[in-house]
């Protein structure tokens, strides 16, 4: 388990994460998007387990248990589950739980995939 | 929001255009620098060859449409599971698709699929939200 990340998710970011994606800002007033929770939680997951080039993001499981409003500070917590080498690639699994006042808000696993160097080199 | 009382509400699919202007302006927006997403020697030299989109830009269409169809629903009980299968390449048109599965409980699963215009699968999984 790697030392709980405290942070806060801003209106600002909260729009500009809906103006990237292209989703109407309209659904979600004075709300965090779930999925952009989501992505700001990965990004604070990359400052704590900054990743070597080449890795690659091959499956996500998220659970959003309840939404939350701008400016709020959230405590994360990860921890890596499964890490295994199959012909040279490594697949890592990380957990997420992320809480807001005691109460978790939200869940996730992450698998990326580090590849042996240039194997994918050309994939379509 | 499509909620009807007692029953599933259908997804439409939704389509939307993936360029490297929308790349960049993601990268920035969630926070995610990785050379692989933008023209570099690095994504050029990465697992794919080329500059893809990041993952989590082509979901972000099957939250979209999960909120579009259960609102706040989604925020308080939504799940996703997912696999990427293929990179998407910018500029690309992705199109998500989600087929009710099963309905049990109040619980709503769909199966999604994001995709290219030829059928491509770009990712696969399940997304679920409550719905009573």
């Amino acid at each position: 388990m790697l030392p709980v990340v405290s942070f806060s998710v801003t209106r600002e970011d909260s729009l500009r994460y809906l103006a990237a994606t292209g989703e109407d800002d309209a659904h979600w007033p004075g709300l965090i998007p779930p999925l952009a929770l989501g992505s700001l939680v990965l990004a604070a997951l990359q400052e704590e387990m900054p990743l070597p080039e080449g890795v690659f993001h091959s499956s996500q499981e998220f659970d959003f248990l309840e939404a939350v409003p701008f400016n709020s500070t959230m405590d994360l917590s990860i921890a890596v589950e499964r890490r295994a080498e199959r012909a040279g690639t490594v697949y890592t699994t990380v957990g997420l739980d992320l809480r807001y006042e005691d109460r978790t808000v939200c869940t996730g696993h992450a698998t990326v995939v580090l590849p042996p160097a240039r194997v994918l080199a050309g994939a379509s | 929001m499509n909620l009807v009382l007692g029953e599933p509400p259908g997804i439409p699919p939704l389509t939307r255009l993936i360029d490297q202007a929308m790349v960049d302006r993601y990268a920035i927006a969630a926070h995610d620098p990785n050379p692989i997403h933008r023209p570099s020697p690095e994504a050029y030299a990465g697992p794919f060859g080329r500059p893809v989109a990041h993952g989590m830009l082509v979901l972000a269409l099957v939250s979209e449409a999960m909120t579009l169809a259960f609102g706040l629903r989604w925020a308080n009980s939504g799940s996703l599971k997912v696999r990427w299968r293929s990179p998407a390449v910018p500029p690309i048109t992705v199109t998500c698709r989600a087929t009710l599965k099963s309905a049990h409980e109040g619980l709503a699963v769909y199966d999604v699929v994001c995709e290219d215009p030829t059928g491509n699968v770009l990712l696969d999984g399940t997304a679920s939200a409550r719905f009573l």
